[in-house]
């Protein structure tokens, strides 16, 4: 009687033991023994050449053209109010609630800091980029902060470019860029009243979250970009590029924190990923008017 | 539940060897009865050893492909496109294989690899194999997913490889560790964390496991890069590497010859693609090997210049240009900003931001992403220091800051500019001398010199 009982008990304390420990994981790889094979037996061979002829040439660009509009939405929730919890004399002006900036949108429906970029992977000759862009190539921007608010919540770079950081408080602070894609990462203290450069040497596909690991509710976005064609909207919510490649098939991204990359909007159409296609005439001022809608 | 089981073999592996040994050995102690010894023996021997596989990163594909993408990130068929190209650079568990591209030799070493792969076992000579599975495994996972069975039991957790993010290194922010750093981490361990030190392993078992981390390293900043390419680049449902030729019905010869054609020249390409990705990973990797942060003489001091010293440390630990108080706490106990996340959880999603709901957090542990927990920053009156207690590697940390954590690195001081804000070395060593000298410090009292094992007796 006792050895049947502690059978079954031993029966349920592995039972639960097996039970108890299972946690969902991530699928293991499957794969075809013949594709893999084939596979590593390439991989073997050493440079793989590209057939002659394959490396499909880019039409160049005939001219130039402009690409402007502006971002609404409507019923945006309100902005929520951010817990200072330190330093509140300066990072709190005359006690006033911060509130977030994730979603701004005006009194016309206009959305901040909604970015714009060229995606298409370009060439980086003269005929992909206008003159007017030779003097930011290698220029220094400038990136604040103020009263503990990163003064540009959405900030696009060239990837070639300098970015001076500045610390416009009486506090220290630290500006944290987590790396993502080739951009590369940082995270130096920013002396009260005092500036740091930071060089993003590479691009990324999407924004990198700015923080600052001192006043945890700071947050910003940051890309760079290997060509000169992005722009983030004003607080009115309308934007400019100009002298986009013309006459060439283009694929402009669009992003916005409150949605991530906008896959659905009104007045363009953009696919799942947030791409829009566009190919310019000479001179054509390409107006895009769009609605997202709310998060 | 069902599915469960299954995608859980290597737990139940472990698992199961663990119960066999321990039943066994009380059935031999307290001389049970033997039928039911030989049951359990039957039941438990009977599910086998299945062969280990290294999982998908679906937590980042999750993370990469948004809102709208499938449950696990891509859909199957795109997930087998980078299957087979991982298994086709990296080979499997068992068969690791080095990718061979430009300057690989100068990271891997596939004889070493080898001793670390594959399940535990000894060679004919006596020679121990399966390294990594018989020390690393248990919390670091098959894939170096820092998700071993142990993991969510650990704080903190194991480290996760695969972003190819290390903290404790000589290198600046944003590069790869040097061999070295990872060997030193082997051997010492890690003060304050479950990573224990494997001094007592012979030199070449060390030099085996620091190959093969590197190696679950590269194949896991690939995975992620692959993960983001197929994203970006492929169209919807197209596979990053293709093997099956499209042929119309009642195609002709010559038809199906250009069909074949245009395939070859696809798969060329894709081939392209692949070897790009890695080679871009493996230069990061041979390029850190040269790029570690030199350190100036540390100042020999008299124990009056160390008093001084660590005084002034302190007015530059508290100050607003080294800013350390704000997050190691007025005492420096670790208490000033404890409401962050480290990078590793911040790359999936961010529980510290106000719009992130646990809801959102649930579709990722639902994947086995650890239950996020914020990061602390150290207690530095405790004298264990995770990087290691040498001055030396406190004045990396100082210096370079702490990749993935919130630590940031010292601003140098211009040499063209005295009045700009910033450290110099001796500053850095200031705070040095400072930070060590904490655990010495009774709380209340203001830094002395005595029974600091750091003053020099002359």
């Amino acid at each position: 009687m006792l050895g049947k009982l502690s059978l079954v008990g031993l029966m349920l304390v592995i039972a639960t033991l097996l039970v108890g420990c299972i946690r969902p994981m991530a699928q293991e790889q499957i794969t075809v023994v013949s594709h893999v094979s084939t596979l590593q037996e390439k991989f073997r061979e050493g440079a793989v050449e590209a057939a002659p002829g394959t490396t499909a040439v880019a039409a160049t660009p005939t001219g130039w053209a402009t690409l402007k509009g502006k971002f609404t939405m409507q019923g945006a929730p309100a902005p929520s109010v951010l817990s200072i919890t330190k330093e509140q004399d300066v990072c709190m002006p005359g006690g006033k609630p911060v509130l977030s900036e994730r979603l701004i949108v005006d009194s016309s429906g206009g959305v901040k800091d909604v970015l714009v970029y060229l995606s298409t992977k370009t060439p980086v000759t003269p005929e992909w980029e206008h003159p007017s862009y030779a003097d930011t190539k290698t220029s220094t921007v400038e990136f604040d902060q103020k009263d503990c608010i990163f003064l540009s919540h959405t900030f696009a770079v060239r990837s070639t470019q300098t970015v001076k950081i500045l610390n416009s408080d009486p506090v220290g602070h630290n500006t944290n860029i987590p790396s993502k894609g080739n951009m590369a990462p940082a995270n130096p203290t920013v002396p009260s009243n005092s500036s740091v450069t930071y060089e993003p040497k590479g691009e990324s596909g999407e924004p990198t979250p700015v923080s600052c690991s001192i006043h945890p509710w700071m947050s910003a976005n940051m890309i760079a970009r290997d060509n000169p064609y992005f722009a983030v909207t004003k607080p009115d919510g309308t934007f400019e590029i100009a002298n986009i490649p013309a006459g060439v098939d283009l694929e402009f991204r669009i992003w916005h924190e409150s949605v991530g990359f906008v896959g659905k909007a009104t007045g363009i159409e953009p696919d799942k990923k947030g791409k829009v296609k566009l190919k310019a005439e000479n001179d054509q001022v390409v107006e895009w008017n769009v609605e997202i809608p709310a998060p | 539940m069902s599915k469960f089981l299954l995608r859980s073999k290597f737990d139940r592996h472990i698992l199961f060897e663990w119960i066999l040994h321990t039943t066994m050995l009380s059935f031999i102690r307290h001389r049970c009865s033997w039928p039911l010894g030989l049951l359990c023996v039957a039941v438990l021997a009977g599910c086998g050893s299945p062969e280990a596989k290294f999982r998908r990163y679906e937590t980042f594909a999750k993370k990469t492909g948004g809102s709208e993408s499938p449950r696990t990130g891509l859909p199957e068929n795109q997930w087998r496109g980078i299957d087979e190209a991982l298994a086709g650079l990296f080979g499997t568990p068992d068969q690791p294989i080095i990718p061979a591209v430009e300057n690989v030799s100068l990271v891997l070493d596939q004889r070493k690899l080898e001793r670390a792969a594959g399940p535990v076992h000894s060679d004919e000579l006596w020679v121990g194999m399966g390294l990594y599975r018989e020390h690393c495994a248990h919390c670091h996972g098959v894939t170096g997913d820092g998700n071993g069975p142990t993991a969510p039991f650990l704080n903190p957790y194991p480290r996760d490889y695969r972003p190819g993010w290390f903290k404790f290194k000589s290198t600046p922010l944003g590069a790869k560790p040097t061999h070295a750093d990872l060997k030193k981490i082997l051997i010492d361990g890690i003060p304050g964390t479950a990573m224990p030190s494997f001094k007592l392993l012979p030199e070449e078992e060390v030099e085996a496991l620091v190959q093969y981390v590197k190696y679950l390293a590269i194949r896991g900043e690939t995975e992620r890069r692959l993960i983001v390419l197929t994203n970006e680049e492929l169209d919807e449902g197209e596979r990053l590497v293709s093997f099956d030729v499209a042929h119309k019905s009642g195609a002709t010869e010559a038809e199906k010859e250009a069909a074949q054609k245009e395939a070859d020249e696809r798969f060329a390409e894709q081939l392209e693609m692949i070897k790009e990705t890695v080679s871009g990973v493996i230069g990061r990797w041979a390029e850190a090997e040269s790029a570690a942060v030199e350190i100036p003489q540390r100042p020999a001091m008299t124990r009056e210049e160390l008093v001084a010293s660590r005084q002034r440390g302190r007015d530059l630990f508290y100050g607003t240009i080294a800013n350390c108080a704000k997050c190691h706490g007025d005492s420096a106990l670790g208490d000033g900003t404890t409401n962050d996340y480290d990078n590793w959880t911040k790359d999936i999603i961010d529980p510290g931001k106000p719009d992130t709901t646990q809801e959102m957090i649930n579709q990722y542990v639902a994947l086995g992403f650890p239950e996020p927990r914020p990061i602390k920053p150290r207690n530095l009156r405790q004298g264990v220091f995770r990087g290691g207690s040498r001055p030396i590697d406190l004045y990396w940390r100082i210096k370079n800051g702490i990749e993935g954590s919130p630590m940031p690195a010292a601003t140098p001081k211009p040499e063209d500019n005295p009045f700009a804000k910033g450290l110099t070395p001796n500053d850095v060593w200031d705070i040095v001398n400072y930070v060590y000298g904490l655990q010495f410090d009774p709380l209340s009292q203001q830094p002395q010199g005595f029974g600091n094992p750091l003053v020099k007796t002359n």
